[in-house]
């Protein structure tokens, strides 16, 4: 009586197979995910419809991998949940997908019969075959039903196609070095169609190598259903990459490459062609850190030294002629926008093939560009990124290591000094590969001053205002309205009529059109009086203690001079200095109410003709009682500037401005000043306005400046150290400059020595 | 006497408030209306050398400068933990506008008022007697202190000093603040030498009073 175990019930295979896969398509990437990983070169994929005759139609899988023999058949393919990926993740040298031990009863999913196929080298084919509803009967044990023979177990190989596209197969039959698996579905359950074979295409586009040269991973399509489908399958890898750069070095001290990158709709184009002397993107490394074939990879520095100036003059690249391709994919959903991957196909493949590889003779010399292993990362990527973790928006942005795909392309007759390591596995780590190293730094250095340069573009590309949308949609109705008239002259009777309804609807669009665009005029205004209401908050919130402690000024000087009038003798002196501080006191209390009513004024919110010199210094004077309470001195520089412009926006900027200031100025010990200051500014052939505010704080830490107009951003702390200010004035200004199309910018104040905050919008 | 010290750089608020409180504080005792001091740490040997019962401060005494100086780089709470290493009975009260940055630190004050609080005179005279009130209780405290050096002082003096008697002594004395002037005891004979003296002198004049005393009485009686 042997102990207790646990039994599986036949059903379980049906709810392994075709319930849980929802697509078709997706069950035959999961076959051909298994020919991927058991290392072989090809895989190709037959969709057979026959055209529609269900009894004739098959799928058939078939690669030129490391098969099975029959004991492998056996222990692996037939234990449910064997998976050998979990043990050893990778094939040979190549990193294992699959790992849940399932995929194979994806099959289940697309036919009713699966037809085994497979032979390993130096071993005889072996098969079997599956009738999945055999499955279908609850209460069965999985063990009692007994797979099927085939009678012939012979079945073909392919082999990579030739250069002119011409594929063939192999007979197994004797031939004892041949291995691979076939895999053939038949009684298909679904009716494949040409968008299925599309999306199937595009699926598996993923998984072969972007670089056409080289011969991974071949998949190619068969189908009968149109000829154009067939054929191998490109990556679609390329095509993705937000920048592409394309480094060529033949010798001497310059390199030429190409740049293509992809615009906002996702149409790649090529940029620029040029070339470039090496020491302006790949600096030179100090000689000395040059290490020996030895070396230890953990202790390499970089090699990216960016700023530095090169210490012993130029050095001409040892490595011999070398071709580079860098990649960049940012592992965000604008990238795959305009296809039909996905995200997470896009990450399942970076996850996979990220990295920048070697290929000798367009082979693959391993461990370089694997990814997230140490010798893969060759160049150190990772700990370049770690070191300056800076964004696409900064100079000094890096690309981080799982969005690169790259390859790097050297020959063994060009480049005899790059030579394979005896000790281990890859090249020797001499000048020579330092020297490669350099280069591939560079190509990389020019593709994310690309991409960096690229971003503000694509910041204000992101921003285009919906005004301008609306202006071309008006424009476009407009041209159809007249053509549609001329077309009517042109016309009579029923076809007249016809046309004539058109023009109607045509009309009311434009109608709706116009009422968008007023709507948005609309929209604007509010947007300038609820930007004036939130200036006039944070004001409150920075000076109402002022006023606070105002009115707590009177009240007490109030107090005094009543029990100072109860004295005997009266010091009538004290008490009329009481009063007078009383006064002073409910003056300033006067001035913030003053401030705060004719801030929203109506004819404030409409655009006007003004002096904007003078509204600066109305508002300086209200504001100077406030500042000089805290010892601070509050000038202007003017120049008259007058033009037209939204008064109530000029002052949502000032006020913004000066409150930082205010608070900016309490925090350094250096005598306490805020300068406004006011000029006319030509910027772009427009006519404008500077605005700007300096104070006698402590200025703007360099890489805050960007920052700081982002809302809620704030580094000003209450003197005990938590946070104190909203951190939205500064984003307040970033919204009037974004809509009157201005600019702004922070650095040092020369005289001052605190922050100056200068904002440029244009006068009508 | 005791006195109290207000501390705030807005001296014009300050001269007001002490006005009116005045009449709030006992007759004996002095109001030292003060701008903020240098350092937040010259505020423990101020305290003792003006002998200071009760402090009231503002948190923010870096709004306003005495002409012609900048203001200071410390806050009410920083003079609060300094006072405190040094005196951790010494009663200290806020009084300030900014209550919301001080929270933190209440467990150091006696507590935190606000001056909008305060602008109501029923108010204002409240917690005047609760601050009164610490304050006296921080004098008498030192006093029995000072007494009970004096006590210890006699001792030594005379010789019947223990050991605990000497260290509690010392301790007092640093306490204090006093200078820490070495034992009595170590100088006694110089101290006895001189009591001496001034006892002979005393003698001297007495004689000399008395006999003067009995030739005016005898002119007086002729």
């Amino acid at each position: 009586m042997g102990a207790r175990t646990f039994k599986v019930d036949a059903r379980t295979m049906i709810a392994l197979g075709r319930e849980s896969i929802k697509q078709h398509t997706t069950a035959l990437v999961e076959l051909v995910k298994n020919s991927y990983d058991a290392g072989s070169k090809v895989v190709e994929i037959n969709v057979h419809t026959a055209a529609g005759d269900k009894a004739a139609a098959f799928l058939r899988v078939s690669d030129a991998g490391c098969g099975m023999t029959d004991e492998q058949l056996e222990q692996r393919w037939l234990r449910i949940g064997y998976s050998e990926k979990r043990g050893q993740p990778t094939t040979g040298k190549r990193r294992k997908t699959g790992e849940k031990g399932i995929g194979r009863i994806s099959a289940d999913r697309l036919g009713g019969i699966l037809e085994l196929r497979t032979k390993a080298k130096n071993s005889a084919p072996v098969g079997l075959s599956v009738v999945w509803d055999d499955f279908d009967k609850a209460g069965t044990d999985l063990e009692k039903i007994a797979l099927g023979v085939l009678e012939d177990m012979n079945f073909s190989v392919p082999h990579p196609s030739g250069p002119d596209g011409r594929t063939f197969k192999s007979k197994t039959g004797t031939a004892s070095s041949l291995s691979g698996t076939e895999l053939t579905i038949r009684q298909v359950r679904d009716s494949w169609t040409v968008d299925d074979c599309i999306a199937l295409r595009d699926e598996l586009s993923i998984f072969t190598s972007p670089f056409h040269k080289v011969q991974d991973f071949e998949i190619r399509l068969v189908t009968d259903l149109d000829p154009q489908l067939n054929g191998v399958i490109t990556s679609s890898v390329v095509p993705l990459s937000e920048v592409e750069v394309k480094v060529v070095y033949r010798a001497g001290n310059s390199i030429s490459y190409e740049i293509w990158d992809r615009d906002k709709v996702g149409t790649r184009s090529f940029v620029r062609k040029d070339s470039i002397e090496i020491a302006q993107v790949a600096p030179l490394k100090i000689a000395a850190e040059t290490k020996s074939d030895e070396d230890d990879d953990s202790r390499k520095t970089d090699g990216d030294v960016d700023g530095q100036q090169p210490k012993h003059g130029l050095q001409t690249p040892t490595c011999g002629p070398v071709e580079i391709r860098l990649l960049f994919l940012p592992r965000k959903a604008t990238t795959v926008r305009a296809t039909k991957l996905s995200l997470s196909d896009l990450k399942q493949f970076l996850d996979k093939n990220a990295g920048i590889r070697i290929y000798r003779d367009n082979i693959r010399v391993k461990p370089y560009g694997d990814p997230r292993t140490p010798e893969g990362d060759w160049l150190r990527l990772g700990a370049r990124k770690a070191q300056d973790p800076a964004g696409a928006a900064r100079k000094t942005f890096r690309a981080a290591p799982n969005q690169l795909v790259g390859g790097v392309f050297l020959t063994r007759d060009n480049n005899p000094k790059i030579a394979d390591s005896s000790s281990r596995e890859g090249l020797v780590h001499g000048a020579a590969f330092e020297d490669l190293r350099r280069l591939v730094l560079g190509a990389l250095r020019l593709l994310e001053t690309h991409y960096h340069e690229g971003h503000q573009k694509r910041q204000e590309a992101l921003k285009a205002p919906v005004v301008e949308s609306v202006e071309g949609v008006r424009g476009e109705l407009q041209l159809l309205s007249e053509f549609l008239t001329s077309a009517r002259n042109g016309s009579e009777g029923a076809a007249r009529r016809d046309i004539e309804r058109s023009i109607d609807h045509l009309n009311l669009a434009l109608n709706n059109v116009r009422l968008i665009e007023q709507s948005l005029d609309e929209t604007s205004e509010q947007a300038t009086i609820f930007r004036g209401l939130a200036t006039l908050g944070i004001a409150a919130a920075v000076f109402a203690h002022e006023t606070e402690s105002s009115i707590n000024s009177v009240v007490a000087a109030c107090a005094a001079a009543g029990v100072l009038i109860n004295e005997k003798p009266v010091g009538i002196k004290q008490v009329a200095s009481e009063i007078d501080k009383a006064v002073q006191a409910s003056r300033r209390v006067a001035a913030w109410g003053h401030f705060a009513l004719t801030r929203v004024r109506q004819d404030k919110r409409r655009r006007k003709q003004i002096d904007v010199e003078h509204l600066a210094r109305s508002l300086v004077t209200s504001l100077k009682p406030t500042f000089r309470a805290n010892e601070i001195d509050l000038n202007l520089e003017g120049k008259p500037t007058s033009g037209l412009t939204f008064p109530m926006d000029i002052e949502s900027v000032l006020i913004n401005l000066l409150t930082n200031a205010y608070e900016f100025c309490r925090q350094s010990d250096r005598k306490r000043q805020v300068t406004v200051y006011v000029e006319p500014l030509r910027q772009n052939g427009k006519t404008g306005v500077r605005l700007a505010v300096g104070d006698s704080g402590s200025g703007v830490n360099k890489e805050f400046e960007e920052r700081v107009w982002e809302p809620l951003f704030t580094t000003r702390t209450v003197d005990n150290g938590s946070v104190a200010g909203t951190g939205l004035g500064l984003s307040i200004v970033q919204s009037v400059v974004d809509d009157h199309k201005g600019s702004r910018g922070v650095s040092r104040d020369p005289k001052l020595k605190g922050a100056l905050f200068s904002v440029w919008l244009p006068l009508g | 006497m005791p006195a109290l010290a207000w501390i705030d750089d807005d001296h014009k608020l300050r001269d007001s408030f002490v006005t009116t409180i005045r009449g709030s504080v006992p007759k004996t005792w002095r109001v030292l209306s003060v701008d903020p001091l240098s350092s937040a740490d010259d505020y423990s040997d101020w305290i003792a050398k003006n002998d200071v019962a009760v402090l009231i401060l503002d948190e923010r005494l870096a709004d306003k400068a005495k002409r012609g100086k900048t203001p200071v780089n410390y806050h009410g709470h920083d003079v609060v933990s300094a006072v405190r290493k040094k005196r951790p009975e010494f009663p200290v009260f806020m009084i300030t506008g900014w209550e919301q940055d001080v929270d933190s630190k209440k467990g150091e004050l006696e507590d935190i008022i606000s001056k909008s609080a305060i602008r109501d005179d029923a108010a204002r005279n409240a917690y005047m007697q609760r601050i009164i009130r610490a304050g006296m209780r921080y004098y008498e405290a030192r006093q029995a202190e000072i007494n009970e050096m004096s006590t210890l002082a006699e001792k030594v003096a005379l010789g019947n000093a223990t050991k605990k008697d000497k260290n509690r002594l010392r301790a007092l004395q640093s306490g204090l603040t006093i200078a820490a002037v070495p034992l009595v005891e170590e100088k006694r004979s110089d101290m006895l030498n001189e009591l001496e003296k001034k006892l002979d002198a005393l003698d001297q004049l007495t004689v000399k009073f008395k006999k003067a005393l009995r030739e005016s009485n005898k002119g007086k009686s002729k």
